[in-house]
């Protein structure tokens, strides 16, 4: 064996390994794609129902996570003036949806209850953002609910 | 892998868990880092011997192998301590940077053991360094707090520099404070302080987003600028371009994330755009750098030796690279800082500097994504600094030694040597990885952070396009380059192969040991056609036209020749080339020349066989490197070959060309007599009268005129012609073209169409405007030897294969019929002196301006089997000592 062959040897190795560190990064990298992408069963699915306001009846379907406001980076993206651009994060973690006011300049309320720190909110919560009224209702339903509170 | 567990969860280190456990991704990715770093340390350590083709501990090195355990306990105890403390981290970044550390301490360590060791060092203590950041509390509050304070210390550290500053290596610039061998960069700490302190300041101001106007947002920014301008300054004092250059990319990143406006980069490009004016204009420093890269082949040896050898040695590493150990990086300067890159192109080639990059940019993207997820601003903002300021400082010195960019001192990122450089790396590693530990799927920056992500993939998928540039498109020419000194280093292992004459006797071979082959050059007669084979001066002659063969490259079956270069690990062999030169009848001629100015051609006028070209003067190939200084100053150009290159007025040489010509044509005979014979031409002022002695008793007949070399019949016959089948003539015999013989030759002029009287006259007696070189004579006369075929001339007669058979080169030209035959009988039959077997033209031509004047002699004889033909052109000879010449050699 010459020394020349065992280099190549291990050449090719380091080469195959080096390329097998680059595919398993990649490979990690598609897995956890494809989880975050896949729908998760821990996030129920839930809407808000617009109640007052510009577009009475509008039904906003929501994600894990939602950054409601005016800026185009929002996720559920509501163009209304008494809105802010970032005006509240409503997301489901921990079991729960939690509503949280993001510095806005009208203010969030939760049934009436204004939204200093994060507050948990059930389905058939009424949230007000600046002076638009919300129901929040369960499932993503496009028809508004019959029940809509008076 | 354990037994019974399949490929797909130790691939996800999930044995039926349906989350990917974080923690055992990382092991995995760190194990197969460790075995690529295995795998390369012996590579290096065997690369020697292989190089040598024997085993022998003096050919293997071990000692670098001490970085793999360094390495390795490193990574142990960084996971120890995260794994208790940070659970949550990204699982990707410790391993892609550890790779990108254990690979640059290798490549390191392998150019230099004394800076390895070193490296080694610091890289243990940037891991305590690591490690007590990562135990430090938990939420950073203790960076924001006392932001002033760093920024104060970076700023003093480096005004120190000022005043106590040195260079570790001697001269300047002295960027370095320490003393006793300890010494460190704080312009590299200052980065970090610099990027926690922006962060802070920038989290502090989200009014920034709302502000309408860019002059709203001036005020803001004033703290920030001036602070950033101090910090510019003192390195603009200190002329390090690099870290400079680096701030202002990196303050108008972070103030872009911060405020989501592009006008603030279009004013920072501005800026740029500005400052480099400036620069250029105010400092050396600045305006030498650009230059260099706008165009470094203007000065290979002197501004831009740096960045011309980077690119030679990216282009010699091509698709695979050299393997590691076995390229020559060190011929790069600073090849284990600044330049490492082009290090890592050159032994790893393509494959590896592309994943190289793509690791930077992996590290880049996947910091930004900490940023993104990241809870508060100022976490988000920390983040993104030291990602940006990662992604930048790489783009920069990649770009800048691959000609992207100009070149600007900066050390390419956990891979380059640097004590300080390597701390800071590991530190800004540290806060990602406590800012990535954090939980939360916050955003609460987004849309500049995924813009930057994208901008910094696009600049890494450029340098990528411009590492393949080099070496895969450019790569022939690089590597061709006389200054790459791979060339002479690859022939001082592999023996390059011999040049030989028609018998086999050698005129040029190699000797030595693998390792220390040099180049002889045994017949000094030869050398205008062998040329000369220097690491200094290039290649010409044979040397240059056949270098592909000589070296081995070409005339063999490429796969063979590539797994003999991977098996045996040197480069092929060369081939020997054998020419149809004639090293008696070459040392006969060179000899015959003596001290006259002037050439010989023997060729065989029916194989065109080149049999000599001499030339004179000449020099001796073996004491080039002593004699350069003479020969390129020396007025009478030793260095040309004459034979071939020279371009002298043909004179009444021409003159059977244009009788044959006439004849072809039937407008004359051989019989056809002419008043006058003996009558001078004018030329310039200058009578030209028959070169040689007029028979007596004999008729003027043309026979008679060209046997004595009688102007005056040949202007009749001109003016007979006229000038468009005079150029026709010219282009029939060859005079218009060079043959292609594999050796160098001159662009030939045929001038153009005469058109006047007095110009037909001109060149009917060859001075007009046709020069020509003995060796288009020779082919020319050749015809006339040839039964009226022109001959196709050739130099080289075949290489040998590496089974050790001749395998035959063919002439590049085909012979071709000039004259019938009858028509060429008739006219070499009146030629042809009564009871003698020669023809022969003997002529003299006025060449230039002054009295300098061209000796013509050309002569074969056509009893000789096979027949051939002598031309030889004397620099202000006479006909008779041309003629003396050719007469001895025609023998």
């Amino acid at each position: 064996m010459t020394p020349a062959l065992v280099l190549l040897v291990l050449r090719i190795l380091g080469a195959v390994l080096l390329y097998a560190f680059m595919g398993v990064l990649a490979y990690f990298l598609w897995r956890d794609y494809r989880a975050a992408v896949a729908p998760r069963a821990s996030a129920p699915s839930a809407s808000l129902i617009v109640l007052e306001g510009a577009s009475i009846g509008m039904v906003y379907p929501l994600r894990e996570v939602n950054l409601v406001g005016r800026a185009a980076d929002s996720t559920l993206r509501i163009k209304d003036k008494t809105i802010s651009a970032h005006h509240a994060r409503l997301s489901f973690h921990a079991g729960q949806w939690w509503l949280e006011d993001l510095g806005s300049r009208n203010g969030s309320r939760v049934n009436e209850v204004h939204v200093s720190e994060p507050m948990v909110v059930t389905y058939g919560d009424r949230i007000a953002l600046g002076e638009m009224l919300f129901r929040f209702q369960s499932g993503q339903g496009s028809t508004p609910n019959s029940d809509a509170g008076v | 892998m354990r037994p019974g567990e399949s490929v797909q969860s130790w691939l996800t280190g999930a044995l039926g868990e349906a989350r990917p456990d974080n923690d055992r991704r990382e092991a995995r990715l760190l194990g197969l880092a460790f075995a690529f770093l295995i795998a390369t340390g012996l590579s290096i350590a065997i690369a020697p011997a292989a190089r040598s083709g024997v085993w022998s501990d003096s050919l293997t090195r071990w000692q670098h192998l001490a970085a793999l355990p360094i390495w390795a306990a490193c990574a142990w105890l960084v996971r120890r301590v995260l794994r208790r403390k940070r659970p949550q981290r990204d699982p990707f970044l410790l391993p892609c940077a550890l790779l990108l550390t254990g690979w640059g301490l290798l490549v390191i360590w392998r150019l230099s053991p004394a800076f390895g060791a070193r490296q080694a060092g610091w890289l243990l203590v940037a891991c305590v360094a690591l490690v007590e950041l990562l135990r430090a509390p938990h939420d950073l509050r203790w960076l924001r707090r006392y932001r002033y304070l760093w920024l104060l210390a970076g700023i003093i550290l480096v005004v120190l520099t000022l005043g106590f500053g040195t260079n570790p290596s001697g001269g300047e610039p002295r960027l370095w404070l320490g003393c006793c061998g300890l010494y460190f960069q704080p312009s590299e700490p200052l980065r970090l302080l610099l990027i926690a302190y922006m962060a802070s300041y920038l989290a502090d101001r989200t009014v920034l987003q709302q502000e309408k106007s860019l002059a709203g947002l001036l005020p803001l920014l004033a703290p920030l600028l001036l602070v950033w301008a101090l910090s510019v300054a003192l390195l603009g004092v200190q002329h390090d371009l690099g870290t400079g250059t680096l701030f202002l990319m990196l303050l108008a990143v972070l103030l872009y994330i911060a405020s989501d406006r592009w006008e603030v980069l279009a004013f920072a490009g501005l800026a740029a755009i500005l400052g480099s004016i400036l620069g250029f204009s105010a400092f050396d420093v600045v305006r030498l750098r650009i230059l260099a890269w706008l165009d470094p082949w203007a000065d290979p040896t002197g501004g831009s030796y740096q960045i011309v050898q980077s690119l030679i040695a990216i282009a010699s590493g091509g698709i695979f690279g050299q393997g590691a150990g076995l390229g020559s990086p060190g011929f790069v300067p600073i090849a284990h800082s600044d330049f490492i890159f082009a290090s890592v192109a050159e032994e790893w080639g393509l494959a590896g500097s592309l994943a190289m990059i793509g690791l930077g940019v992996f590290l880049t993207t996947r910091g930004l994504r900490v940023a993104l997820r990241c809870r508060d601003r100022y976490g988000a903002m920390l983040a993104a600094g030291l990602s940006v300021a990662f992604g930048l400082q790489s783009f920069l010195i990649i770009g800048g030694v691959t000609r992207m960019l100009p070149l600007t001192g900066v050390t390419l990122p956990f891979v380059s040597y640097g004590g300080s450089s390597l701390v800071t790396s590991f530190l800004g590693l540290g806060f990602l990885l406590v800012l990535s530990g954090e939980e939360g799927a916050g955003r609460t920056i987004t849309r500049p952070l995924t813009n930057v992500q994208a901008a910094l993939t696009a600049l890494g998928i450029g340098l990528a396009l411009v590492v393949g540039w080099w070496s895969l498109y450019r790569a022939p020419v690089l590597t061709a380059r006389t200054d790459n000194p791979r060339r002479s280093l690859a022939e001082r292992f592999a023996r390059r192969g011999a040049i030989l004459d028609r018998q086999g006797a050698p005129l040029a071979f190699s000797q030595g040991e693998r390792g220390s082959y040099t180049r002889v050059y045994t017949a000094p007669a030869a050398s205008l056609v062998t040329g000369y084979d220097s690491p200094r001066y290039g290649q010409t002659g044979i040397e240059s036209s056949m270098d592909g063969i000589l070296r081995g490259e070409q005339g063999r079956d490429p796969l063979i020749a590539l797994w003999q270069q991977l098996s045996t690990g040197a480069p092929v062999e060369g081939l020997d080339v054998r020419l149809a030169l004639d090293l008696s009848r070459q040392r006969a001629a060179a000899e015959a020349l003596g001290d006259k100015v002037g050439a010989v051609v023997i060729m065989e006028a029916r194989s065109g066989a080149l049999l000599a070209l001499a030339s004179s003067p000449s020099f001796d190939p073996n004491v080039l490197d002593e004699d350069w200084p003479t020969l390129v100053t020396r007025t009478d150009a030793p260095l040309l070959n004459r034979a071939t290159q020279a371009r002298y007025q043909p004179g009444l040489a021409l003159a059977p060309f244009v009788a044959a010509w006439a004849e072809k044509l039937a407008l004359v005979d051989p019989q056809t007599t002419f008043d006058n014979m003996t009558r001078p031409v004018n030329v310039d002022g200058h009578p030209l009268e028959c070169a040689g002695v007029v028979e007596t008793g004999s008729n003027p007949t043309l026979g008679a005129a060209l046997r004595a070399g009688c102007p005056s019949p040949i202007v009749d016959l001109g003016l007979i012609l006229g000038g468009p089948a005079l150029s026709e003539m010219i282009s029939a015999f060859g005079f218009d073209e060079t043959s292609p013989i594999r050796l160098e030759s001159p662009l030939s002029t045929s001038g153009a169409t005469p058109a006047t009287t007095s110009e037909i006259r001109l060149s009917a007696v060859g001075q007009g405007t046709l020069l020509v070189s003995p060796l288009q004579m020779a082919r020319a006369f050749g015809a006339l030897l040839n039964d009226g075929l022109l001959p196709a001339p050739h130099l080289v007669e075949a290489f040998r294969r590496p089974d050790g058979e001749w395998e035959s080169v063919p002439a590049i030209d085909v012979p071709v019929r000039v004259l019938e035959s009858a028509v060429n009988r008739s006219l070499v039959g009146a030629m042809t002196s009564r009871g003698s077997d020669l023809i022969r033209v003997s002529a003299w031509s006025l060449s230039g301006p002054g009295e300098e004047r061209i000796a013509w002699y050309l002569v074969g004889r056509l009893s000789d089997s096979p027949v051939r033909v002598v031309v030889v052109a004397l620099e202000g000879g006479t006909p008779g000592e041309a003629e003396q010449v050719g007469l001895s050699l025609l023998r």
